[in-house]
């Protein structure tokens, strides 16, 4: 008989929590178990590890038995843009300031969307740059860096 | 009696202070702009908007979050009602009729109904919320480590068996943020857990980053798969009146569904989402012409709409009183206080009962000012909706990084709402919700110390967690409601009562 995969996302969810609960199990192990009456800090986070790595290997193997709904519709380009754009914004803002870093983030952001006009993107940017200083520097008094140094 | 009212006294005396009257609105206000914008729900509004809360006295920013709440829940009622757009389960079931009446030209009618409904449920659920803030919180006072943790796991499971989305996965969930809780540095040995040598860790995750990047993030990548605009209702509104005889028509339903979002509320779990689908299904039982429902009966707006505001209010209860979450807005609220250096429970009534009563007080203020919001502003909320979301998100992405940036003025904390929108992203994927995960995190550290100091007070026997007869009965109510979910055809109710129709 042949086994396929009857319900990828419980498979992916199942192979998640395995690695998880592994890691956990891993890197807990250098921590004191203590015992029951003294608990170590290494007491709970190995217990729930090995919970989370137990419950990973039943939704793996439940996922060849049991059909499911299939993964569709991933955002690929939406993913990538947008944790880009965040990422991008952590490497910037204490260098560029949030002006310059606002204006950035909104064109980068512009690629996740197929119909742009890079004319109204760019106002766009400058002008939400001009409100988010407004907001977070002058009237909520964030210790944000406006300009870059 | 006389003790309510004088707590009622401070609550108002702090809630009418301009300063407080200005937050509460300014949340109200800036909850329902966010709330409004579809796909963004009540969780995601919160979640984004925490941080600008963090810097006001513990007071105000309480009073200001849950304003934030009830705006956004009302927000997302409007989208729901003129887009056919839910922003979160709980306005799914406003969309049926709603949205059926907005196509009628009964827009204006199923706004102002929604609202009035809201606003009668509020007062309801606020007067609950004082009446039995006291007497639960004198209970929770006896509570010692075993009953705490008890609590805390019947808190758990409750909050997953009644949230919809797959019981399996909900449960891994909570573990997951359990464990996610733990890590950083182990209070009571001094021991690194799980921080990788990396210094901004052994705070622990930054809760803002993990909040921001699973509802914040995950939410907006999820909402670039669709083809783009949603379509707006282009007619207009109507009047904003409704009848009498609509009126006469919806307050029964709006009665019943209080009772029925207050009861709901304030179980774990409960929040709105699950009062308004019951309150739905109620409204279809008790009417004589079940059918009309879906074609733009003004009871299946007003009960929902009543029962997910007293629903949305109940869930404070448990908060405020035992410092239990109830759902992953209260994870959100508590983990906002616990940053102001407050941990909600029993002792914060007792010790600062104007932060109590303050927050009651500005509850009922609160749910006026969102009338006022509402219903004269609505052209304003209609006009935001056709805001292209290509201009939206990237206002929407900034707000979440310079919302994890300001915590700790740490880049570090915009890495992680990073990894943290990408797993949000993930679950979304694979049908885990992530409202289970907040709920454990939250929860996680406060679980391991009651643990940990039951098992000193028995000297390491187990069995104390049996022996003591508050601590068996949550316990023993878990598992029962495992149980239940167990036998098929309680499982299958409980599926059903998720269903739209």
């Amino acid at each position: 008989m042949r086994t396929t995969v009857r319900d990828p996302q419980n498979l992916l969810f199942g192979v998640f929590l395995i690695l998880l609960g592994a890691g956990g199990v891993y890197f807990g192990a250098r921590l004191d178990m203590g015992s029951a009456l003294d608990m170590g800090p290494g007491y709970m986070p190995t217990i729930l590890s090995g919970a989370i790595l137990a419950m990973g290997v039943g939704f793996t193997l439940f996922s060849f038995v049991h059909a499911g709904a299939a993964i569709s519709n991933v955002a690929w380009r939406g993913l990538v843009v947008v944790l880009s754009v965040v990422v991008l914004f952590g490497l910037s803002i204490k260098w560029l300031g949030l002006m310059v870093t606002i204006v950035i983030s909104v064109m980068l952001s512009a690629l996740a969307t197929p119909n742009r006009s890079w004319m109204q993107t760019a106002i766009f940017a400058i002008v939400l740059a001009a409100a988010c200083v407004l907001v977070f520097n002058v009237a909520l008094n964030l210790p944000l860096p406006v300009w870059p140094r | 009696m006389t003790e309510l009212l004088d707590h009622l006294a401070i609550g108002f005396s702090l809630a009418l202070s301009l300063e407080n009257l200005f937050y509460c609105f300014t949340g109200a206000l800036i909850g329902t702009l966010i709330g409004v914008l579809p796909g963004i729900g009540p969780l995601a509004t919160v979640a984004l908007l925490l941080p600008i809360t963090f810097t006001l006295e513990p007071v105000s920013s309480l009073i200001m979050l849950s304003g934030i709440y009830y705006g956004a829940q009302y927000g997302g009622s409007t989208t729901a009602i003129l887009v056919n757009l839910p922003g979160e389960a709980s306005a799914v079931v406003t969309t049926l009729d709603g949205h059926q009446m907005a196509r009628q030209g009964r827009a204006g009618p199923a706004l102002a109904i929604a609202a009035l409904a809201s606003f009668f449920a509020g007062t309801v659920a606020t007067i609950m919320i004082a009446t039995l803030a006291l007497p639960l919180a004198g209970v929770a006072l006896r509570f010692g480590p075993a009953d705490y943790a008890g609590l805390m796991i019947f808190g758990l499971i409750g909050a997953v068996v009644l949230a919809s989305g797959s019981l399996p996965k909900a449960i891994a969930m909570v573990f997951v943020g359990l464990l996610l809780g733990l890590i950083g540095i182990d209070i009571n040995s001094g021991a690194m857990r799980y921080t990788f040598g990396l210094p901004p860790l052994t705070d622990g995750i930054n809760f803002v980053a993990l909040a921001v990047g699973l509802f914040g993030l995950g939410e907006i990548i999820r909402n670039l798969e669709g083809s783009g605009q949603p379509s707006v209702l282009s007619g207009k509104i109507g009047r904003l009146m409704p009848s009498w005889s609509e009126i006469k028509q919806s307050f029964p339903a709006a009665v019943r569904g209080t009772f029925v979002g207050s009861l709901l509320g304030v179980l774990p779990g409960g929040g709105a989402t699950l009062g308004s689908f019951a309150s739905y299904a109620l409204e279809k039982k008790v009417a004589r012409d079940p059918s009309r429902f879906g074609t733009g009966a003004i009871e299946g707006v007003a009960g929902p709409e009543a029962a997910n505001n007293a629903g949305a209010q109940g869930s404070f209860i448990p908060m405020l009183t035992l410092g239990i979450p109830a759902n992953a807005v209260m994870a959100l609220i508590i983990g906002a206080l616990t940053i102001q250096g407050i941990q909600p429970g029993p002792r914060v009534m007792q010790a600062e009962p104007e932060l109590v009563w303050g927050l009651i007080a500005s509850m009922w203020l609160g749910n006026l000012m969102l009338l006022v919001i509402n219903l004269p502003l609505i052209g304003l909320w209609v006009r935001l909706l056709k805001v292209p979301y290509r201009l939206m998100f990237p206002a929407i992405i900034i707000f979440c990084a310079v919302g994890a940036f300001t915590i700790n003025n740490s880049t570090f904390d915009i890495y992680m709402t990073a990894l943290f929108g990408l797993l949000g992203y993930f679950f979304l994927k694979v049908g885990a919700e992530a409202a289970p995960l907040i709920l454990g995190f939250v929860l996680g550290p406060l679980l391991e110390e009651n643990v940990r100091r039951a098992l000193i007070f028995s000297r390491g026997d187990p069995m104390t967690f049996l022996d003591n007869p508050i601590c068996a009965v949550f316990l023993a109510l878990s598992a029962l409601l495992l149980l239940m979910m167990a036998v098929p055809h309680l499982r299958r109710g409980r599926r059903e009562a998720f269903r739209e129709e």
